[in-house]
């Protein structure tokens, strides 16, 4: 199946696929460092919020804000501190809510999660080198959403490389 | 969750990756060892193995179909469309496929169900610069030109070093005469695209 480009959907001119796929010759000059890089705060004073977090959503645009989510948050992070028992249903409920794509939509939401991960990893030592895998790939998840060159680029080499570990993982199981 | 989701959601995110860089990073797909059309034929099989990995995932589907938002014909549009909707029906708030689903809505100007799908989006909080674009070309295509402004100027602060927002940006900030955001986007589109820049003027007329 060959794949062709619609300009209207894909927004990128049909002539620019055969030159794209040559070395890429962007003409990026680097900033000189005086350009690039600020003084250290003074101590004692504000530090600058960079221009892209200053963004509030609209009113309209906020998720809403879910009680019953911070109260399974809570409930959760009680129970991984609990006896072994309690410790190991909570991590699977906290690892399935984690992958839920409501912890997943926006940074601050995933931020709880990674939290999650991170509680369940340090409750159940054994269950850490998966929660790593976890943590990593939401993370990356993450770095897509940004939507800038190296960003997506970091996103998917980590992506690679851990879909190269999991296959290994089972190629062991196999053997 | 299980190993065969961990995948499937991997192999998806991958998908979507590849697709992010062949519309709007076509030369860093090099440091894959990559072009766009090789990009997005890995990308349809990534898609396919993990919705055979975890079918229940709607990351997949979606996937899947963004894939074939690129494809050139009516054919193509009506298939993502129904594999959209599977993805939602999987999961009714799963945002990429009610944003690819507002995208083919505007595509076929039905612009009422385009902003009533892409607000549904904002409104849960999505956070990112993409429907935020998708809000401006709706408002844009509606002449609407000081809503288009106002959104994209949001969608370029949350991705400031995307290139093709930039050349929104423009638009929308030289329709609504704001002569100087216009200017400023203009230079930052032409940064971030080099020598792309000129195989996109089109786009602004």
């Amino acid at each position: 199946m060959s794949i062709g480009w619609d300009p209207k959907i894909s927004r990128v001119d049909p002539t620019s696929q055969s030159e794209s796929a040559e070395p890429a010759k962007a003409d990026h000059t680097a900033p000189k460092p005086s350009e690039s890089l600020k003084a250290p705060p003074l101590q004692g004073k504000p530090i600058d919020t960079p221009e892209h977090a200053k963004i509030s959503p609209e009113k309209s645009d906020r998720g809403p804000k879910s009680d019953a989510l911070e109260k399974e948050m809570g409930t959760l992070k009680a129970a991984l501190r609990g006896p072994k028992s309690d410790r190991l249903s909570a991590a699977q409920t906290a690892i399935a809510l984690a992958f839920s794509y409501k912890l997943r939509r926006n940074r601050s939401a995933r931020r709880q999660g990674l939290q999650l991960l991170e509680q369940v990893g340090s409750a159940l030592p054994e269950m850490n080198e998966a929660m790593q895998q976890l943590k990593s790939l939401l993370e990356a998840e993450g770095l897509l959403q940004e939507n800038s060159e190296n960003a997506t680029l970091e996103a998917c080499q980590r992506i690679i490389e851990l879909l190269s570990q999991l296959e290994l993982d089972s190629a062991g199981e196999t053997f | 969750m299980d190993s065969d989701e961990l995948e499937g959601l991997a192999r998806a995110l991958l998908a979507q990756g590849l697709v992010q860089l062949s519309i709007h990073f076509p030369a860093a797909l090099e440091q894959l060892g990559m072009n766009p059309g090789n990009a997005l034929e890995h990308a349809l099989c990534l898609s396919e193995e993990s919705i055979a990995q975890a079918p229940n995932l709607p990351d997949g589907h979606s996937a899947l179909a963004r894939t074939l938002l690129c494809h050139h014909d009516d054919r193509a549009l009506e298939d993502a469309a129904e594999i959209f909707k599977h993805a939602l029906a999987l999961n009714p708030k799963h945002d990429p496929a009610e944003i690819g689903l507002a995208t083919i809505a505007l595509e076929r100007n039905a612009y009422d169900e385009a902003l009533e799908r892409v607000n549904k989006v904002l409104k849960r909080g999505n956070g990112q610069a993409q429907p935020l674009v998708l809000r401006a070309l709706i408002y844009m295509a509606q002449e609407q030109w000081e809503k288009a402004h106002k959104d994209m100027e949001r969608a370029v602060k949350l991705a400031p070093d995307n290139g093709l927002f930039r050349l929104d940006a423009v638009k929308a900030a030289a329709k609504h005469g704001q002569k100087n955001k216009e200017e400023e986007h203009r230079r930052a589109a032409q940064d971030a695209l080099g020598e792309h820049q000129d195989k996109f003027d089109t786009l602004l007329t």
